[in-house]
């Protein structure tokens, strides 16, 4: 064999040593201990998973990013997406009959399929947690509070969790033709305004929403006056989010932006969802939100509100 | 305020885009030899000049907030990026051309068409959509001579006026796609410099 000259890995694949090892193991236990005093209890689901529990909690747009190959028996297998898929299957067997809500944790890589020479890493360090078989406003309210605890735990000060609701949107979306969806949904993605407003120029009702809706961003106030314009369908959600804010202290609420422009996850989100965003960083440091018809894919239907957050995003701005 | 980077294309979008910046209130200054990151008049702007097919990495990335690049590269980095604003110039199309004296789209023989062009993913996609098989050459420049010395039966090439492909006997045989100037905007800087964001977004709008 010849001589091993320089290390080589796969494209997406990272060596971490010395600061950046030490950094991410200080992070993950900070996060872990908050999580524990908030009485979440870790779990540790295997790396390896039949796709299928990933395609059931994510749905078909996932495959093309899971990591996968065929079992000594020919089945697929898939390196872990993410937790929230093998926590579900979890919560609905093992734990099938114990008490509710569920408190459950987790921290450790998650793998991904990136593109090619994107200089995005398919393996991430994740730590995160899930309520489970709680509905109401208290628990939306714990998940939004213990996010913004984590991420005081890792030493940040600068960031911002941007809170939305699934139900904001989807009178909107909803009245318009089936064909035309897509297409809308993709420039509410993209900040398109004006290719909306032309597309959307003789909207009448719920569908004239679209052009104003997704581009409230802001406080409290900000969700108050949009509530005015609003559809009838989307006013449970906004008044949702509006309970939540009074739930909040001062000091937390000084960390939340009220965003009703989000239309990604809008078929995974049934509720309050979520992406966390810290000051230096390009891209979101975590995600959450209400997902009430997961569990129901793995037979226990049940609601669930979870939050995961970026290690390694998070350690890359943090000293 | 917090301050914005903007990414700016070298090239045919260039001067169009200083231009549209400056009637904003942001003009680059002028003097800023060869350094890489330049100041404008509004002192919460500054400039960043890169290549035009690195603009949406930049901005995807978040090394710059903002950028000005064309939807032929936008739509082949495929750069998951923000696209607030319409900028009504730069207009070209991405077209699929060949040599006038052979027909099209079959090729006699029975062979499978080689395509020449800058734009591989767009190119495969284009055929792919209409179930025509191809086989695509990636290359970086001089797109045009392809055929001419046999290294493509057909080019997939930015089309302006029409005169450099006149010039090498190819004929525009279908369009790709429509392009022109777009301003592109990094996910997370929309929502940590929103103030800055919709300040600026607001002067180039009216500008």
């Amino acid at each position: 064999m010849s001589p091993l000259r320089h290390a080589v890995t796969p494209p997406g694949s990272l060596d971490l040593t010395g600061e950046a090892a030490r950094r991410r193991r200080q992070l993950q236990r900070a996060a872990m201990e908050t999580l524990e005093r908030a009485a979440y209890d870790e779990l540790i689901p295997p790396t390896l998973e039949y796709q299928d529990t990933f395609l059931r909690a994510g749905g078909p747009d996932v495959a093309e990013r899971l990591i996968r190959f065929p079992d000594r028996d020919g089945r697929i297998l898939a390196l872990r997406y993410d937790f929230t898929a093998s926590l579900a299957r979890v919560a609905a067997t093992t734990f099938g009959d114990a008490a509710r809500p569920l408190r459950l944790c987790y921290a450790g890589a998650v793998y991904r399929q990136e593109p090619e020479r994107g200089g995005r890493p398919r393996e991430m360090l994740q730590v995160g947690a899930e309520l489970l078989g709680q509905g109401d406003l208290a628990a939306d309210v714990e998940i939004v509070r213990l996010t913004i605890a984590l991420i005081r735990a890792t030493g940040l000060q600068d960031f911002q969790v941007n809170l939305g609701h699934a139900g904001v949107l989807a009178p909107g979306i909803a009245a318009l033709p089936d064909e035309r969806r897509a297409e809308v949904r993709g420039w509410i993605d993209r900040k398109d305004r004006g290719s909306l407003c032309r597309a959307l120029a003789g909207a009448t009702g719920d569908a004239a929403s679209l052009t104003s809706l997704p581009f409230v961003i802001g406080r409290r106030d900000a969700l108050a006056g949009a509530l005015r314009v609003a559809p009838a369908g989307a006013v449970a959600g906004m008044e949702r989010l509006l309970a939540l804010d009074d739930a909040l202290t001062a000091d937390e609420r000084t960390h939340v932006v009220y965003d009703l422009g989000e239309v990604r996850g809008l078929e995974y989100y049934t509720g309050i969802h979520f992406e966390v965003f810290v000051a230096g960083t390009g891209r979101a440091a975590g995600a959450g939100g209400r997902y009430d018809e997961l569990m129901g894919r793995f037979g226990q239907p049940m609601p669930a509100v979870g939050v995961s957050l970026d290690l390694d995003t998070i350690a890359e701005v943090s000293r | 305020m917090s301050r914005l980077r903007v990414a700016l294309a070298k090239g045919r979008l260039f001067d169009p885009s200083v231009e549209r910046f400056r009637r904003a209130g942001a003009e680059p200054a002028a003097d800023a030899g060869r350094r890489l990151l330049i100041p404008s008049s509004d002192p919460r702007i500054e400039f960043l000049v890169v290549k035009p097919g690195d603009v949406p990495v930049y901005v995807e990335s978040g090394a710059a907030d903002l950028g000005v690049t064309g939807t032929d590269v936008l739509r082949e980095t495929g750069a998951d990026v923000l696209e607030p604003l319409d900028l009504g110039f730069g207009f070209c199309r991405l077209s699929v051309a060949s040599p006038a004296d052979t027909p099209y789209p079959a090729l006699p023989g029975g062979i499978t068409a080689r395509v020449a062009t800058k734009y591989p993913r767009l190119a495969q996609a284009h055929f792919g959509a209409a179930g025509r098989p191809v086989d695509i050459i990636q290359v970086n420049g001089s797109v045009e001579v392809a055929p001419l010395l046999n290294l493509s039966h057909w080019i997939v090439d930015l089309v302006d006026t029409g005169d450099t492909l006149k010039a090498n006997g190819l004929v525009e045989r279908e369009t790709v796609l429509q392009c022109g100037a777009v301003l592109v905007a990094n996910r997370a800087a929309q929502k940590l410099k929103l103030d800055a964001y919709l300040d600026l977004m607001e002067r180039l709008e009216r500008a």
